[in-house]
């Protein structure tokens, strides 16, 4: 009997050893040398990441006469500048892969933002919207916490202007920047981005002529256009790194009033590009063309641009003003 | 308090019986014993032998008539007994006849044992506990004997059946633990889950498979049927009342069938036994849903080529689409959880994929096992079985749970020779610490289905992060570990039930037996939500239901026999009181509302403006008296008649009363033509019946209900449709006539029946126009008629002593139609799922309507309905740049049917010596569901068979060309004219990907549907491949709006059991002084076959759990992984 009980749990046991013995170990695939630089900028600090495949032994030179021979070093340059890091990677059997970096280290935004002039050939620095987005580019409120317009909207995603308002002309102006101050926008195709309320204006005034609108099937009602633009010659921008930021905007986003008695909001502490005495804009056109600098490196920069999203919020005709009511939180990269 | 002082007494009352029946044999036993001792002074000694073979039979029973003195016999059917010398032995062994011999001083008593012909030729329970002759009746009843049930460990009894017995359907809904659907003859009535009722000793139990609770946000989960507290252990056989001929007498009950179970019971004479049972089965993961993890997460297929260098954009999981960049190909890119530089910036690491994440989120095996002990003896006074079995389950799903415990009594005393008492006493405690939620929200398969293939899903195994939120791969997901541990749904439910009987003898013709039956359970529901599930922000969710239910029923039975010549008759006549009451309080935190501070589970932390709270009680009463008249003439013809009358609380006065008769013939053809030689059986039988069907409680009037509160104001509410005040009861008229034949000594064995239900009258809720004040009234309709057959074919191909092979077929056919609905009623929709819709039309042949229930409707593809048109019939798409995908037409037509066209159970069982293999398979043919987990899964990309599906167009792919219209064209029937729309295209270069630029990144992981785009002026623009074809990016490749794409067909072939049993040669048993020494191993429920969906969906589980119920025919993430059993069974007796 007891026999029969002990021979009768040794099964049970043997049965659960065998199921957990059935683990497979999945096998990763092996790939050949190669070799990648991942980086990173903190003022003068670099933090380097070698992507490599196969490798057993790296070198580094940072381009400043410094070297190491970790995998991933962090290098702090002595003088701010433009360098080139190589990373040269080698595997067992002595085989070499090598990849460099053009690095921007300690540049001001000013620098960062109009490119590096003393190159040969240079001709200004030229910004596009970039149609990959990235998580912080947002459709948002134009209050002091830039709150999300739509909760379900949490971010754009890739080729949103395209893929969901069926703009993608908004994707194709490219915006210049130069070292000495002018500002160069070229629409590549005769129209640009707008919101669709200023569009309507522009389009009452005669000055533009709306070619696409786009919205309805997200929000219920257009939201966006694309409206025809001429480029203005000789236009200028200005950069500035750190002031407080008031725009008009509806009263439930104000956070105070102007002198003249209209709600603003005021943002604290920010970097703005600016495009005075012309009607440049960067990115989207709309009543208001002054933008806030959110983050700015040598490759990408994020901007906040206003625009006013309900006829409503037009409470004066002449002189024109428009409260904002929403934001774009948008991030352009550098065509190469 | 009065309640509780009631439950209190009844509590007092089963106690004091169990007492006195435990206790009584012992002192009754002992009594006897020291009277015998004196007088035992002759040892009897002897060999027991079977007639039919002459071999020996070892472990029959041996007593001394009127005493408690008794022995079996051993291996070589030898026994000794000391006696009283003018003592009488009784000689007993299932099978054979009962012998008692007087002793008269002999010392040496061989005896030859007949085998009891009677035995043989089957009895079968039958309404109201009647033991019949099968050779009497003229109906079908069908028949599993306890061994079946028991041979392989089902957590649901229900389970057990499938696969044995013809007109039958058992489909599981789900896991282990899940309510489990029995339909007898198919589903017949529009407005109710067609479950059968179940009557244990005379203890009627309804079954409800709507047992979905749970409380919070998207929290639907299945507590299981009543029916799974029944311990199979101790269940001597199952009859099954297929039609309302076999259960007219259950009158207002009887229109699914009725299912008889009777249980385990001590024998006459029997010595004291103890039969222990331990059977542990383990459910061992084999397959999985046939998901890919072949690419990240994201809606853009980059390659290092296709963004001019070797890191990627960061891979998010927020974009939930798998095509993302492909996984193993040695890519990288920033991902979630990267860590960081001495900046504090994430660094892309190795984009590779985590084949095992669900492998490794589940258990590594399910494990039940139920042990049993059941204790039987039966002396001249009294016999009495105590059986107490324990389950304990531990799921696949980390952290759930199944529980049981079960006592059962059964008793009886033969007070007089003429007064028999007897009872039936059963308790059961089921519980669960959590049952897994499932369909949608906090099914923790379905978010572990959704984990990203790129991240390794046990880095959230420790979801606590200790800063509020718990560990997710984004907003958009929940955390899987988190559903399973911190949103609770527990649950227990005890059950007690049983009935105390008198039969009483009064002459040797006439016998009256009273009967009290009570049935009793309490269940309380609990779901605790932790803070960490999205859809319940707000310091997570509460909530606890309590319902209790009774059901009395007090029968008399007044039975009369006469036997003349050639004629014996039977004259029945009884009277039943069934009370009802049942009533539940529910109180929980609305939906998202939430708890004011976190882990704190009492409906005092519900803040009151959050406060969902409800209370229910309803009681109903039924009145009924029956009579039957059994004729048999000359073992020749038999003629049953029954009679019920009804009487119904729930009904209006005028209409309360109703009346069913029953009429049924059985002719042996065998003994009128004397074919006795040749044919064992040969019986034709037919029969008629008329059951009604009363409606629920409160049908009638108005009543007011909650609407909770609005402020300090108390709302209560009218309900929006008009109840009816003259409803008639529902009426069911079934025929059914068969034949049983049996040839070869039984050998061979055909059992066939044909029959036919009307279902009339069924109490519908038809729309009212709104300016009547009411959006709907119930009203008296239709006609339904369900027609079918049932074939049982028998056969026993060898028999010898050492071998023995029987094979039992059984096959089921039915079909439900719908002949007649009201005028105002069009037609009855009862779900709407991923663009399918299952809708009941009163058959019309002119307007295209079959009528049959189950039906299943969806919108086609939207084509080219212009017959001079080149492109005719081909797709006609949505003609946008961003959107050129198939579209549907307006109109819905029929797409399928949920139900099977036939069912075939085959049972066979080949024994040798002390082996014995048996085998049960199910197989379902025909009848479509909806896989809605196929929809999602598609749409989100992860689909591996989807991706199978997607056309790869070879060299033809990357662009567009003549040579590719020209191909698509040339494969019309597959890719233009198919019901199923098929993208072509793919991810990557490799699969034929064409280029997009959406993402303003050119990248290789286009697709295009074929089909065309109107021009505008009644033309067609081609979207064939050719130059102009719009590319889109494979991440939105799935047509979502075309019904047929997630419908599939449900064929399928499961091996129900397989079991290899070992019975220990009693000789060798009895060196441990043990007998009736069985070990087995034994699997269950595996899918050999299917024609279901690549995706691996079960379909006999598409039953979607939804808070009104089970939608039949469609399935929600439904997806527990496929598993092979492995069990084992030990039992033995001393």
């Amino acid at each position: 009997m007891k026999k029969l009980i002990r021979y009768y749990f040794i099964i049970c046991i043997v049965g659960i050893t065998l199921f957990q013995s059935c683990d497979d170990d999945s096998d990763r695939p092996v790939f050949p040398l190669s070799a990648e630089i991942f980086h990173s900028v903190n003022d003068k600090q670099v933090a380097f990441t070698a992507l490599t495949h196969s490798a057993s032994a790296w070198s580094w030179d940072f381009g400043d006469g410094q070297t190491s021979t970790e995998q991933n070093p962090v290098h702090v340059y002595d003088e701010g500048g433009y360098y080139i890091a190589t990373l040269t990677a080698t595997d067992a059997k002595g085989n070499i892969a090598t990849s460099e970096v053009n690095l921007a280290i300690a540049l001001t935004p000013y620098a960062l933002l109009t490119g590096d002039y003393t190159k040969p050939g240079y001709d200004g620095k030229t910004w596009k919207l970039s149609q990959a987005h990235s998580v912080n580019d947002k459709l948002v409120n134009s209050d002091a916490n830039f709150s999300l317009l739509d909760e379900d909207i949490e971010y754009l995603p890739s080729g949103a202007f395209d893929l969901y308002l069926g703009l993608k002309e908004a994707y194709n102006d490219e915006f210049t920047f130069y070292y000495d101050g002018s500002y160069k926008h070229d629409t590549k195709d005769g129209v640009s981005f707008a919101g669709i309320v200023y569009a309507m204006v522009m389009q009452q005034f005669g000055v533009t002529t709306i070619t696409k609108t786009g919205g309805e099937a997200i929000f219920g009602a257009d939201a966006f256009a694309i409206t025809t633009y001429t480029p203005e010659d000789n236009a200028t921008f200005v950069l500035v790194e750190n002031e407080d930021f008031p725009i008009p905007v509806i009263p439930d986003f104000a956070t105070g009033v102007d002198p003249s008695g209209i709600p603003v909001v005021t943002y604290p502490g920010v970097m703005t590009i600016d495009f005075p005495n012309s009607t440049e804009f960067i990115g989207v056109m709309d009543f208001y063309r002054k933008v806030i600098v959110q983050e700015i490196t040598n490759d990408s920069m994020r901007l906040v641009m206003f625009l006013t999203m309900s006829p409503d919020a037009i409470v004066s005709q002449d002189p024109l003003i428009a409260l904002s009511t929403t934001a774009l939180i948008l991030t352009f990269e550098v065509v190469k | 308090m009065k309640y509780r002082y009631s439950l209190y007494n009844i509590a007092r009352f089963l106690f004091t019986l169990i007492l006195t029946f435990l206790f009584i044999p012992g002192a009754f036993a002992s009594d006897n014993g020291s009277k015998a001792d004196a007088q035992q002074n002759l040892t009897v000694t002897g060999t027991v032998t079977s007639a039919g073979d002459g071999t020996v039979l070892p472990g029959l029973s041996i007593l001394e008539k009127g005493t408690n003195n008794g022995t079996v016999t051993n291996i070589d059917g030898k026994y000794s007994i000391n006696v009283r010398q003018n003592a009488t032995l009784v000689f007993s062994f299932i099978g054979f006849k009962t012998q008692e011999i007087a002793v008269r001083e002999k010392n040496v008593i061989d005896v030859v044992m007949e085998e009891n012909i009677e035995a043989l030729e089957e009895v079968v329970v039958t309404a109201l506990g009647i033991k019949r002759e099968e050779k009497s009746l003229g109906f079908s009843v069908g028949k599993v004997g306890g061994e079946e049930l028991t041979r392989v460990a089902q957590e649901n009894l229900l389970n057990s059946m499938s696969g044995k017995v013809s007109g039958v359907t058992i489909s599981s809904t789900g896991g282990a633990g899940s309510s489990v659907s029995m339909v007898i003859r198919g589903a017949s009535s529009l407005s109710s889950d067609n479950q059968p009722l179940f009557v244990i000793d005379g203890v009627p139990m309804s079954n409800s498979i709507n047992n979905v609770g749970g409380f919070g946000s998207d929290n639907r989960v299945d507590y299981g049927n009543a029916i799974a507290d029944i311990d199979p252990e101790s269940i001597e056989n199952i009859s099954i009342l297929k039609g309302a001929n076999a259960a007219a007498l259950y009158g207002t009950r009887a229109g699914n069938g009725v299912v008889l179970i009777t249980t385990k019971k001590a024998k006459d004479n029997q010595k004291m036994k103890v039969t222990v049972t331990s059977n542990t089965v383990f459910d061992v993961p084999v397959q999985y849903l046939n998901t890919h993890h072949q690419f990240a997460t994201g809606y853009f297929s980059y390659r290092p080529e296709d963004v001019g260098g070797g890191i990627l954009p960061t891979v998010s999981p927020e974009q939930k689409s798998f095509a993302g960049p492909e996984l193993d190909k040695g890519y990288w890119a920033v991902q979630w959880d990267a860590p960081l530089d001495a900046n504090g910036v994430e660094v892309p690491t190795e984009l590779v994929s985590y084949p095992d994440n669900i492998k490794d989120f589940v258990n590594d095996y399910a494990f039940t096992t139920t042990n049993s002990v059941a204790i039987s003896s039966g002396g001249e006074l009294i016999n009495y079985r105590l059986g107490a079995t324990n389950m304990t389950h531990a799921g696949l799903i980390p952290n759930s749970d199944l529980n049981k415990n079960s006592i059962s009594l059964s008793a009886s005393s033969k007070v007089t020779k003429e007064l028999t008492v007897s009872t039936d006493i059963n308790f059961a405690d089921n519980w669960a610490d959590n049952r897994p939620a499932s369909n949608r929200g906090t099914n923790p398969l379905q978010w572990a289905y959704a984990h990203p293939a790129n991240i390794d899903i046990n880095k959230l195994r420790d979801y606590k992060t200790g800063s509020g939120d718990i560990k997710r791969v984004s907003s958009a997901h929940e955390n899987p570990w988190f559903l399973a541990y911190d949103v609770d749904n527990s649950f227990r439910r005890y059950l007690v039930f049983g009935n105390v009987a008198a039969s009483w003898d009064v002459t040797d013709k006439l016998n009256i037996t009273g009967r009290y039956a009570l049935n009793k359970s309490d269940e309380v529901r609990e779901t605790k939500i932790a803070p960490g599930y999205t859809a319940e922000p707000n310091n997570g969710a509460y909530g606890i239901y309590s319902g209790n239910n009774i059901e009395r029923n007090t029968d008399i039975l007044a039975t009369w026999k006469n036997d003349w010549d050639n004629l014996s008759i039977v004259l029945s006549g009884g009277g039943n009181i069934r009370y009802s009451r049942s009533s539940g309080v529910s109180v929980s935190s609305k939906s998202g509302s939430g708890l004011v501070v976190p882990n704190v589970y009492t409906i005092q932390n519900i803040s009151s403006g959050a406060l969902n709270y409800s209370n229910a009680r309803y009681e109903r009463e039924v009145n009924s008296i029956y009579g039957i008249v059994n004729l048999a003439w000359k073992e020749i013809a038999y003629v049953d008649l029954t009679a019920r009358n009804d009487w119904s609380s729930t009904l209006p006065e005028e209409n309360r009363s109703y009346f069913y008769p029953s009429a049924s013939l059985s002719l042996m053809f065998d003994k009128i033509f004397n074919m006795e030689q040749k044919v064992d059986m040969l019986k034709l039988r037919g029969g008629w019946a008329r059951v009604g069907n009363d409606t629920s409680p409160y049908n009638l009037l108005a009543t007011y209900g909650n609407s909770g509160q609005w402020g300090d104001a108390t709302r209560l509410s009218k309900q929006g449709g008009l109840l009816a005040p003259n409803l008639k009861p529902e009426l069911i008229t079934s025929c059914e006539f068969g034949t049983d034949i049996r040839l070869f000594s039984n050998r061979l064995r055909f059992e066939g029946t044909y029959y036919r239900n009307d279902n009339e009258n069924q109490i519908f809720s038809v729309p009212l126009a709104s300016s009547s004040g009411f959006s709907s009234i119930n009203i008296n309709a239709g006609l339904i008629r369900s027609r079918g057959a049932e074939f049982l074919l028998g056969c026993t191909p060898v028999k010898t002593t050492e071998w023995q092979w029987d094979v039992n077929i059984n096959f089921t056919k039915n079909k439900t139609t719908i002949l007649e609905l009201d005028e105002g009623i069009d037609f009855i929709e009862a779900w709407s799922e991923g663009q399918v819709k299952s809708i009941a039309y009163a058959k019309n042949t002119a307007e295209g309507r079959d009528g049959l229930v189950g039906d299943l409707y969806s919108r086609k593809i939207k084509r080219v309905t212009d017959t001079n048109s080149d492109y005719y019939g081909y797709p006609l798409l949505v003609g946008t740049e961003t959107n050129a995908t198939w579209q549907h037409e307006e109109e819905y037509s029929k797409v399928g049917n949920y139900n099977p066209d036939f069912i075939m159970g085959m049972q066979t069982s080949l024994s040798w010596k002390n082996f014995t293999l048996s085998m049960t398979f199910d197989w379902r043919s025909g009848g479509q569901y909806v896989s809605q987990t196929w929809r999602y899964l598609s749409e989100d990309k992860e689909n591996g068979a989807w991706l199978d599906q997607i056309v790869n167009p070879g060299v033809l792919g990357g662009k567009a060309s003549d040579e590719l219209r020209n191909w698509v064209i040339a494969n019309a029937d597959k890719l233009l004219f198919t019901d199923r729309p098929v993208p072509v295209g793919g991810p990557t270069p490799e699969y034929g990907g064409f280029p997009e630029s959406y993402s303003g990144t050119t990248v290789y992981d286009g697709f295009f549907a074929p089909g065309v785009i109107e021009d505008g002026n009644g033309g067609y623009i081609e979207n064939l491949g050719g130059e102009g074809t719009y590319f889109l990016p494979s991440a939105l490749n799935y047509p979502w709006d075309i019904g047929e794409s997630n419908l599939f067909d449900a064929d399928y072939i499961k091996l129900r059991e397989i079991s290899l049993g070992y019975r220990l040669p009693n000789r060798i048993a009895q060196q441990w002084g043990l007998y009736d020494v069985n070990f087995s191993v034994y699997s269950r429920n595996i899918i050999l076959w299917t024609k279901s969906s690549a995706l691996g969906v079960d379909p006999e589980r598409a039953y979607q759990a939804e808070s009104r119920g089970f939608s039949q025919g469609v399935e929600r993430y439904n997806v527990d992984p496929w598993v092979v059993p492995v069990g084992f069974k030990l039992s033995f007796s001393f």
